[in-house]
């Protein structure tokens, strides 16, 4: 099976600045496994994450997802990668406050004609589709059809990963989601996340700069506090 | 499809400012709409005013007075046609038919028109219709009266009532006629015309009510009663102007400068299809001024349409983020926004066009009896509708402004906006 991700030899510097923001010389996730990624504030994090949903192209270097050399591809090929293989979390906010609870799950399925129809292979529609993520993500059915706003910030976030987990991805890319969450939420957080992320088969990258998260997964990417010092060091 | 639902539903999110912005463009728009269904249906009513008519022959004045005047019942004379006159161009053998018209006195500010009954024989409107009678008939006696559709209707005449004539025009008048009541014998259907704001009387009730004044006023202690005025020789000394069918058009011309010409008195002769063109070269200016005002507004609309998006920009950077994560490209964003604001277009025309019809709808009542103009609900002119559905394409084009910059924004951004 493929790996889920793969990178070698990256590098990436912002146009006009000196120093490397990030550098990773080798990092393999097997598909349906799991990597947390720690590193305190301006260690690259935002941009790794970019990096690995197609957004940005590395400087130097190779990322590979599901095997196919994303780095190299055209922006409108990446867009349409993302729309159709990557699942992804924000910190916080990730609903649009304009659409029901339901609406939202089911965004991604009507944005990618192939998540469409891996959710309809797996249910009878789209709405099932998403009633089974909402469930399997402990949203409880009276608060599918409402508006996001009435939801708790823990309960926004796991409504998140219900989308992200829809039309079952092979990557799920999680930027600091339990950040705004206190410590009890994030344990159950963390818990339905990998949890779900191992029974339907998404890999899952997960970044935080808090390391006590790390023992929900598989493996572990430290990243340097400051690029900038460390490219210095070693040259 | 799936954009045009997430548009809406973005849009309906912030319901008041996209409320606000639907107005302003709706009423720009509706200002041009109506300003230019004002202007085709002011020259319509004009245009329909007189029909059948070759030349109208009045006192020495400018053409566009006369025709202002005689026909629309605006403005006022300076000289009037002394009887000789009329009677020598009514003897001429190339004219067909003349109604004279003595106008001067009013009625509760409705005009009151000394003339004969040829004027319901002759008188032609829109596609030379003739007047016809509601009730009644043409007037027969000296204190006859035969209303417009509008006196009647408004002062609620019926057949048979007396009414008493106003010296001079204006509303209220201090100097009424009131020793010589008229008799309503007639009212005329609604023509959509002056006439239907005017009554009608013999040119010998004229010069009745007036047997007894001199220069515009009563002669005070010399009265001479309606019964005793009957009795006099009534046939007036000068008349205000004449309407004149001609036996052939092609004698038109000639007649108007014979008439141009008169020695024994100073007359004007216009034909009316040609004096209401330069009447329309005079009011062209005036009219372009108010559509390319009309125009600026409209403009200003959009101008602040697109302000009012792209200031609404920074507070969406998370929603351009969340969409870019979902698999947006930049160009479905640049898309969006274009949808956006050609959805401002097209609802701002569809409720730009209720209101103009609102607006037709409400002042219609009210121009109808003040200016005698019939507004029409109708479509927008052909012209009109190339240029609104120019609109709604430049409504879709400026989107293109925040467009792009929603597009760097979100390329810049990448998944890590943070507002």
């Amino acid at each position: 099976m493929a790996d889920a991700l793969s990178i070698e030899s990256l590098v990436f510097r912002w146009p006009g600045q000196q120093y490397d923001t990030l550098t990773i010389d080798r990092l393999q996730l097997p598909a349906a496994s799991s990597l947390f990624v720690q590193g305190p504030s301006g260690s690259g994090k935002s941009t790794l994450l970019n990096l690995m949903a197609g957004v940005l192209v590395p400087t130097q270097g190779l990322i590979q997802v599901l095997d196919q050399p994303l780095s190299q591809q055209p922006g409108k090929v990446r867009d349409r990668f993302r729309a159709d293989h990557i699942g992804y979390i924000f910190q916080q906010f990730n609903l649009l406050p304009y659409l029901s609870v339901i609406d939202n799950v089911m965004l991604p399925c009507r944005l990618s004609r192939r998540r469409h129809d891996k959710a309809m292979s797996e249910a009878s529609s789209l709405i099932d589709a998403a009633a089974d993520r909402l469930t399997r993500l402990n949203i409880p059915d009276t608060l599918w059809h409402q508006r996001v706003s009435a939801l708790s910030v823990g309960q926004q976030q796991r409504v998140a990963a219900a989308r992200a987990l829809m039309g079952l991805p092979e990557l799920v890319i999680a930027d600091e989601p339990t950040s705004a969450l206190d410590q009890d939420n994030v344990d159950n957080f963390m818990d339905v996340l990998t949890g779900q992320c191992q029974a339907l088969g998404s890999a899952l990258v997960f970044v935080s700069h808090d390391r006590h998260l790390a023992r929900w997964f598989d493996q572990e990417l430290e990243l340097a506090p400051y690029a900038g010092s460390q490219s210095e060091a070693m040259s | 499809m799936n954009w045009i639902r997430l548009a809406l539903a973005s849009l309906w999110n912030r319901r008041t400012t996209a409320l606000l912005t639907l107005g302003m463009v709706a009423l720009s728009l509706s200002l041009l709409l109506t300003v230019d269904r004002v202007r085709e249906d002011t020259r319509a009513s004009f245009s329909n005013t007189l029909s059948g008519t070759d030349l109208i022959v009045g006192g020495r004045t400018g053409s566009l007075n006369l025709l202002l005047y005689s026909v629309f019942r605006i403005g006022n004379a300076t000289n009037n046609i002394s009887w000789e006159s009329y009677s020598d161009l009514r003897r001429n053998s190339a004219v067909d038919w003349t109604v004279p018209l003595s106008l001067g006195d009013s009625h509760r500010g409705y005009r009151v028109i000394g003339t004969t009954t040829d004027y319901f024989d002759h008188y032609q409107y829109g596609r030379k219709q003739a007047l016809s009678f509601q009730s009644g008939q043409p007037f027969d006696d000296v204190y006859d009266v035969v209303l417009g559709a509008e006196v009647a209707e408004v002062l609620d005449y019926q057949l048979g009532d007396d009414l008493v004539v106003a010296h001079g025009l204006g509303t209220t008048s201090f100097e009424n006629h009131d020793d010589k009541p008229f008799t309503v014998v007639g009212i005329l259907e609604a023509t959509g015309t002056p006439v239907d704001r005017s009554l009608h009387v013999p040119l010998e009730g004229i010069t009745a009510m007036h047997v007894d004044w001199q220069q515009g006023v009563k002669l005070p202690g010399f009265e001479i009663s309606a019964d005793e005025a009957r009795e006099m020789d009534l046939t007036p000394d000068s008349v205000t102007a004449v309407l004149v069918g001609m036996k052939s058009r092609v004698q038109t011309f000639s007649f108007q400068r014979l008439i141009n010409q008169y020695r024994a008195e100073p007359l004007s002769a216009i034909i009316p299809g040609a004096t209401l063109q330069e009447l329309w070269q005079l009011i062209g200016i005036a009219e372009n001024a108010l559509i390319a005002v009309s125009f600026m507004v409209v403009v200003t609309g959009l101008l602040g349409m697109v302000t009012v998006i792209l200031a609404g920009l920074n507070e969406r950077r998370r929603e351009m983020a969340i969409l870019r994560a979902l698999g947006a490209r930049p160009g479905h964003i640049l898309g969006l926004l274009m949808l956006e604001s050609g959805l401002y277009g097209v609802a701002g025309l569809l409720a730009g066009l209720l209101l103009h019809w609102g607006v037709i709808a409400l002042a219609s009542i009210w121009v109808q009896g003040t200016y005698g103009i019939q507004l029409t609900l109708a479509l927008p002119s052909p012209t009109l509708l190339l240029v609104l559905a120019g609109f709604v394409g430049l409504a879709f084009l400026v989107g293109l402004l925040p467009g792009w910059k929603a597009y760097r924004q979100s390329l810049s951004d990448g998944l890590t906006a943070t507002t």
